[in-house]
């Protein structure tokens, strides 16, 4: 009896696979090391697959991309490197059968290049905890790293290195994301990535179904992994306050301001804002011309969306600028206007006096840290929070302003770091109520100095006042606080908020304008009108102008403010207990801390409604491409068949109906058989007969050398069945 | 049905080549008919025995005592009009017993050979494996070369020449296993079975069926059977049809449940059948059923399986993973 060993079949590896590596991996006698070395860079096959390859330079294009999205760089920077990549790849593609060897050389210097500029530009621009100085060349490092590296990927190993720069890109853009519309561009690199990974895998197993199972898992453990990642996120509590010693401050390019201690326009200038009396108009990017000398009410225009700064801040709040105490009727002056200069480096301690708040106040209050990331040109005022004690500023002088204005020496534009500590002086609506009883003078506790100030009004203001006092009786209002109540909500109720306001006719009173004839305007109205209300009632009042917190970024812990995030409020005196108590009448809504999964909840659909039309219109397109891919594919695939396949093609159609699939070891008899036995055709003579003719001239066609030798006859056969198959589906 | 299937190809030639497979058609379907009549229950013996008379294949019968062979040998002789021998296996079976030997005639003073059973046109070898190894290394000419060599002279058999053998399952006693040489020159196995309960009840009312024998009709004569055995042999064979084959058989060879997988002469052997299928299905080429039809007579004896494994059950899960040609 014959006997037969069997033979383990041995397994390919990759060197065998391609005899080029065989060759260098044959371990003569040269030493482990250099033979390791050899190893590791032996050249691997060339990918072929222009479909992967597309895929992983679409990833890293859209990773690019994000970074230009974030503004880490700029447009050029981004067409750019965006185009070498693109013609570093379809280089690669044409060179992957025999890469040149000479391009590493070129590539390894072109590296080492871009690598040093980066550690020049990180020394350059890092400083304590400059975290966004850093990130740009990083962001920068990642690109040209690989763009350049896109010369030399003729291997799938080196694609899988492109995809993972993809993810860096990714990374890095996110760290500075503006919003959680960013995890648009976030879904569609994981989407890519998903194709690319499943491609990767698909040809390495060569078998359909299993790559299909593939992607199941591959999706599913993503929706898993997202499910926990987003629910870790919704109940993780916000992040803690700052802990830190010193706080970052820098400033990028050092341009003093003409007038030390005088204020400007802080590179934004104001194109034509419409002047009273005057319709139109239009203010430039930051540029609200509140942050000045004066606040003229008068002016109109509108500020955009750019975002001007970015906040990492204990507790958000309103990021007051500075405070006016005279009105004219149609514009907000300081008295008196003398600055005061201040020393230290970089940590100034502010003085009590600055804010006028009484010193007894300030002590064991909580303490807030702000620090102030400046992405756009902006007045030389430092913002904060009431009230600010300790200011980190990377300069010898600063100056105090009137209005608790703290102006620098120096321009402030993009780039410029600064932090403030200040002191929480809000008190609660309870609190509040009880520190300034009825009965208590509403002047209590005011430095005699700006009791003349803060209670100045340029007229009598009779039909206001009038109001005023009407209001109060209505709402039976006594203590301060329930006065500033009962006004704010009479405002509420009778007053509407507009930015598209008439303007301000020649000569007219501001707040008697918007309190009797138009009786809509927005916070420089409101807030002006209150204010002017509060002093005709005898409460001292001031202007506050500044930034709301604006939106929190869960990302990146940032709180970003926009140009037209500007805003004027009121601040009140509410005794020598309650010091200065910010109120906003135009949205008198108290600011909670936000969480982060409710943030990205809430952004998430307002970002659909928003966009609803093109999300919509996108996966109707999408379905379509899909739809046509796979219609001409189909067509392509069917006249790619052999005229056998062809006709089964057509019999599973018809078999379709009935839930009947040619299985490929079935011969066509055993597959007709099987159709026969269906009970819509089993008892129609004509069917079965059509059914057997097809099979008897299929078999001839397909297996009758004979046959095949007359092109005649097979053509006269190939129309039969294929009119017999017709006459077939349309028979049923 | 051969007009039907090879319509269009008209001319003078085509016309009698048609009539030749038209007449072959006819002849293997009345011979089936034949033998259904007397043997009942044993459809697929009957049909691989008239594959065989087609082909010019030995064929193998594994079975029982008493289910109807040396009957099926008898009906296959009378129909075809051809004479046969019965040849009963034994311990003390000598080749010379098969063959036929030499004798001295003292009248002539010369030797004269006299030819054994085996010279028979159809020969039923009962209990093949009863026989010993030297009797049956005696039959590999006989069944190859269709000769017999005895004392140096070679004597040519008659044309058509069948063997019919039979052999005892294995395991009963007084066995000696076929060689794999001798198992491979079989073209064709199968076995009778018993009748199932039907097909037995009317055995029973019909009476033995030996009688029945000598009242069968003769379809045939020796010379229509040459003939026929030679049309077969002109069925058409498309090279998809080959490489199937080729993928059947190397495709045994890889199954990790057969020992030793189908030669090259079991594929050439698979598709002389498959060709005289054809001609039972009334075509004149060879279609993917044909051979898939003809895989159990030609290859399950071929094969050595490993032990515990059903040679039916991988020869159908090698089908299974060879897409059928298109």
């Amino acid at each position: 009896m014959a006997t037969r060993t069997p033979t383990a079949k041995p397994k390919l590896t990759k060197a065998e696979l391609n005899p080029e590596v065989s060759e260098i991996l044959q371990k003569g006698n040269i030493p482990k090391i250099i033979y390791l070395i050899k190893k590791a860079n032996a050249p691997l096959p060339p990918e072929n697959s222009t479909l992967l390859r597309i895929v992983i330079v679409t990833g890293v294009l859209l990773g690019i991309y994000a970074c230009y999205e974030v503004q880490e760089i700029s447009f050029l920077t981004f067409i750019l490197v965006s185009s070498v990549m693109i013609i570093g790849n379809i280089f690669s593609a044409i060179t992957r059968n025999n890469p040149y060897s000479w391009i590493k050389i070129i590539l390894a210097i072109a590296a080492t290049s871009v690598f040093l500029n980066t550690v020049v530009s990180v020394i350059g621009a890092a400083t304590q905890g400059n975290i966004p100085s850093i990130l740009s060349p990083l962001a920068s490092l990642f690109m040209w790293t690989v763009a350049i590296h896109s010369f030399d990927v003729p291997a799938r190993r080196d694609l899988t290195f492109s995809l993972s720069g993809s993810a860096g890109l990714i990374a890095v853009a996110s760290a500075q994301a503006i919003d959680s519309s960013f995890g648009i561009i976030v879904i569609g690199w994981l989407f890519l990535s998903i194709i690319s990974l499943n491609l990767l895998w698909k040809s390495q197993v060569n078998s359909k179904e299993t790559a299909k199972q593939a992607l199941i898992h591959t999706l599913s453990a993503l929706t898993v992994a997202a499910v926990v990642a987003f629910t870790i996120v919704l109940i993780l509590p916000p992040p803690k306050p700052l802990r830190s010693l010193t706080f970052p401050s820098s400033i990028q390019n050092r341009v003093p301001v003409s007038n030390p201690g005088g204020l400007t326009q802080g590179g934004a200038t104001p194109s034509a804002p419409a002047k009273p009396g005057q319709p139109g108009g239009k203010v430039q990017v930051g540029g609200y011309l509140g942050f000045a000398g004066p606040l003229n009410t008068g002016l109109r225009g509108s500020l955009s969306n750019k975002i001007i700064m970015r906040v990492r801040a204990t507790k958000p709040g309103y990021w007051l600028g500075e405070t006016f105490n005279t009105w004219n009727g149609q514009s907000w002056t300081q008295t008196p206007s003398k600055t005061e200069e201040l020393t230290g480096n970089p940590s100034f301690y502010i003085p009590f006096k600055l804010t006028g708040e009484p010193p007894q106040l300030l002590f064991g209050l909580p303490q807030n840290t702000e620090t102030f990331y400046i992405a756009a040109p902006l007045p030389n005022l430092l913002f904060g929070t009431e009230s600010p004690v300790q200011i980190y500023y990377p300069d010898s002088h600063l100056y105090l302003g009137g209005g608790r204005s703290i102006r620098t020496r120096d321009v402030i534009d993009a780039g410029t770091i600064y932090t403030v500590i200040s002191r929480e002086v809000r008190l609660t609506p309870t609190q509040l109520q009880n520190i300034m009883p009825a009965g208590t003078s509403y002047t209590n506790g005011l430095p005699q100095m700006e009791l003349a100030t803060d209670l100045q009004l340029p007229k009598p203001y009779y039909r206001v006042k009038a109001l005023a006092k009407n209001i109060v009786e209505q709402y039976h209002a006594r203590s301060t606080y329930q006065i500033v109540s009962a006004l704010e909500s009479w405002m509420g109720i009778h007053m509407r908020y507009s930015l598209n306001i008439p303007p301000l006719p020649p000569h007219a009173d501001s707040v008697d304008e918007f309190l009797f004839v138009t009786k809509t305007g927005f916070c420089e109205q409101i807030s002006s009108a209150l204010v002017v209300m509060l002093r005709s009632l005898g409460i001292p009042a001031r202007e506050a102008v500044g930034y709301v917190s604006g939106s929190y970024n869960p990302i990146t812990n940032l709180y970003q403010v926009k140009a037209s995030d500007a805003h004027a409020w009121v601040q009140v005196w509410y005794g020598q207990n309650g010091g200065w108590q910010d109120t906003d009448p135009t949205a008198s809504v108290p600011y909670s801390t936000p969480s982060p999964g409710k943030i990205i909840l809430k952004d998430t659909v307002s970002f659909i409604k928003t966009n609803l039309i093109t999300i919509l219109l996108t996966l109707i397109i999408l379905i379509l491409l899909i739809l046509i891919f796979r219609t001409t594919s189909r067509i392509i695939g069917y006249r790619k068949l052999a005229s056998g396949q062809k006709i089964i093609y057509k019999l599973n159609k018809f078999g379709a109906r009935f839930k009947i699939q040619h299985a490929p070891e079935e011969s066509i008899s055993l597959f007709i058989e099987k159709l026969k036995q269906v009970n819509e055709i089993k008892n129609k003579q004509n069917l079965i007969l059509k059914l057997e003719s097809i099979n008897r001239q299929f078999d001839d066609l397909e297996y009758n050398p004979e046959t095949a030798k007359n092109h005649k006859e097979v053509n006269k056969l190939k129309a039969q069945i294929f009119n017999d198959l017709t006459e077939l589906s349309k028979s049923i | 049905m051969f007009t039907q299937t090879n319509q269009g190809r008209q001319n003078n030639q085509g016309t009698q080549v048609i009539a030749e497979f038209e007449d072959a058609f006819k002849t293997a379907n009345a011979l089936i008919n034949n033998l259904s009549s007397i043997i009942f229950g044993a459809d697929q013996a009957v049909r691989a025995s008239v594959l065989a008379c087609l082909s010019g294949k030995h064929i193998l019968l594994e079975d029982t005592p008493g289910v109807g062979k040396t009957v099926l040998a008898k009906a296959l002789a009378a129909s075809l009009g051809a004479n046969v021998a019965r040849i009963q296996g034994q311990p003390d079976l000598l080749p010379g017993d098969i063959t036929g030997f030499n004798i001295y005639r003292q009248e002539l003073g010369q030797f004269e050979f006299r030819p054994g059973p085996i010279f028979s046109q159809i020969v039923l070898l009962d209990e093949l494996n009863r026989t010993p190894p030297r009797t049956q290394a005696a039959l590999l000419e006989t069944m190859e070369e269709k000769q017999v060599t005895v004392d140096g002279t070679t004597y040519n058999l008659p044309d058509p020449h069948l063997i019919v053998a039979t052999q005892n399952p294995v395991s009963q006693y007084g066995t000696f296993p076929l060689v794999e040489s001798q198992v491979d020159r079989f073209g064709i196995s199968t076995s009778l079975g018993y009748p199932n309960f039907d097909e037995e009840v009317q055995l029973m009312i019909s009476g033995s069926s030996d009688s029945k024998v000598t009242t069968i009709e003769a379809i045939a004569n020796i010379e229509k059977w040459k003939i026929i055995q030679e049309i077969t042999a002109k069925v058409s064979l498309s090279e998809k049809i080959a490489g199937f084959v080729v993928k059947i058989i190397s495709g045994t060879r890889k199954s990790p449940s057969i020992k030793l997988g189908a030669s090259p002469r079991a594929g050439l052997s698979l598709i002389e059948i498959a060709k005289a299928e054809a001609i039972i299905q009334g075509r004149t080429f060879v279609t993917p059923d044909d051979i898939i039809n003809c895989i159990e007579f030609s290859l399950s004896h071929r094969l050595i399986v490993e032990p515990g494994s059903n040679v039916m059950e991988i020869l159908k899960s090698v089908l299974q993973s060879i897409p059928v040609p298109l």
